[in-house]
């Protein structure tokens, strides 16, 4: 059952990774293809660990396939007027967050989720296009998978403090998926063979950004025991990329670390203040 | 003319106290209520627990049991295994998901009587928005006063309603569950 696990949250999703990152610089980063690849190997990590869902759908984690492939599709379909299709998945977005918690909306004592659950749909959704668009060079092409993989492992491990122990996999499998595109591109900076570029194409990015967002909306809204400043303290996580510029002429083979680093300052606060709710 | 409107009154009044003889209507106690549940935890041992808050109502006839009825909910939130962690595990949606399905319902459909105080009864079992039908084997074993006690047991596969984390961490694949119960007029 152990090995079980393992394989289904660590080394699956990890091989999707290091299998992507060689087809998406055969297509290059831009192709829509590698965005949409990149989709339906999420979609696949999801179901390899919450089952196929059914249809209609019946619970949160069936809907959840369903708001990701939405946002896949719309991603796609408005890539060429980006604006619209960013402002058609913040709405969309917000009407999954409906749609999962529509039971909730009465229960007052959940306010305080909904309102840091919007507040993470507004990083996610805007955040990881600002952060695109503002990197001034292809130098830090490091500083968005690695903003996405610091969210998805803050969002496991919150998920996990929270009693959620199902959506701590998935996050931690989308986590090892992403991390498994960035250490082969890694290996290949410190080797010489590959030069600084962009690694995530915009609407990539926002496909793996909005997956994520959308499994967090679950763990908000339905894990016993998450904390909501917790969860909108990770979404700041969301905008370190914008800083990646602060960081000057620092050696190209550092940059990816120290953009890890401080990617990891909002993540590790999210992290510490579900524990020490938990604690209290 | 008098007379047979005296007949029929007297007939209908008649019929009516026996049909409310025959079949009384009860709510289950639920401080003398117990639902305990049990689960093969990866060969290791039978990893068991309760639900804490039950309640519904029971109409059961003593002239002919199979008129009677069954109604169950539980509070999926009650669960308790003795440890507070792994109860909020299993409130999560990995298992009860009780912040999205608050209640887990039984309804009967039959009840059918195998002796002289034993029988079946077949309901449906709603679950995590999943309704199967589940079919218990319940014991009578007393009525007094406006008090009646029942003794029920029951096997079910989570995996059938969704709940598939149960088998993903090697536990089950079935779990066993007894209810005692004692319900009042």
């Amino acid at each position: 059952m152990f090995a079980e696990i393992i394989l289904n949250t660590v080394l699956i999703p990890l091989i999707f990774g290091l299998v992507l990152y060689p087809v998406t610089m055969l297509l290059g980063v831009e192709n829509p293809i590698t965005a949409l690849l990149a989709g339906l190997l999420i979609i696949t990590i999801y179901i390899m660990l919450e089952g196929a869902p059914s249809f209609p759908p019946v619970s949160s984690r069936h809907k959840v396939v369903f708001i990701i492939s939405g946002l896949i599709a719309t991603t796609l379909l408005f890539s060429r007027w980006k604006q619209v299709g960013n402002g058609i998945n913040f709405l969309l977005l917000l009407a999954g967050l409906l749609w999962l918690g529509w039971n909730r909306l009465s229960d007052a004592s959940m306010l305080p989720r909904f309102l840091a659950l919007a507040a993470l749909i507004s990083l996610g959704t805007f955040a990881s296009v600002y952060s695109v668009r503002n990197e001034l060079s292809k130098k830090d092409g490091f500083a968005s998978p690695i903003m996405l993989l610091c969210v998805a492992i803050g969002g496991s491990v919150i998920s996990l403090l929270g009693a959620y122990i199902g959506f701590s996999q998935a996050l931690g499998a989308i986590a090892a998926f992403i991390g498994g595109y960035i250490l082969i591109a890694f290996i290949l900076l410190l080797r010489g063979t590959e030069k600084p570029q962009t690694l995530f194409s915009e609407i990539t990015l926002q496909i793996i950004s909005l997956s994520v967002v959308t499994l967090l909306l679950v763990v908000g809204l339905f894990a016993p025991d998450v904390n909501p400043i917790a969860l909108a303290v990770l979404g700041l996580t969301f905008i370190m990329p914008c800083f990646s510029s602060r960081l000057g002429n620092a050696d190209k083979r550092l940059r990816p670390i120290l953009i890890g680093l401080m990617a990891a300052i909002p993540t590790a606060a999210s992290i510490a203040i579900a524990a020490l709710w938990l604690e209290g | 003319m008098r007379l047979p409107i005296k007949l029929i009154s007297a007939f209908a009044a008649l019929t009516l106290s026996s049909a409310a003889f025959a079949a009384d209507s009860y709510k289950i106690d639920p401080v003398h209520t117990w639902v305990d549940f049990k689960v093969n935890h990866g060969g290791w041992s039978a990893a068991s627990g309760q639900f804490r808050t039950v309640s519904g109502d029971i109409v059961f006839d003593n002239d002919d049991v199979t008129k009677s009825s069954v109604t169950v909910v539980i509070d999926a939130s009650s669960v308790d295994t003795n440890n507070g962690a792994r109860d909020k595990h299993l409130a999560s949606p990995d298992f009860f998901n009780s912040a999205e399905f608050p209640k887990i319902t039984f309804e009967s459909t039959s009840v059918t009587k195998s002796g002289d105080n034993t029988g079946e009864i077949t309901g449906n079992l709603s679950m995590l928005g999943v309704s199967k039908p589940v079919t218990l084997s319940v014991t009578f074993n007393k009525a007094e006063g406006d008090k009646i006690g029942f003794s029920a047991v029951g096997e079910l596969t989570p995996g059938d309603f969704g709940m598939a984390k149960v088998a993903g961490f090697g536990m089950g694949p079935n779990v066993k569950f007894t209810i005692e119960l004692e319900a009042k007029k």
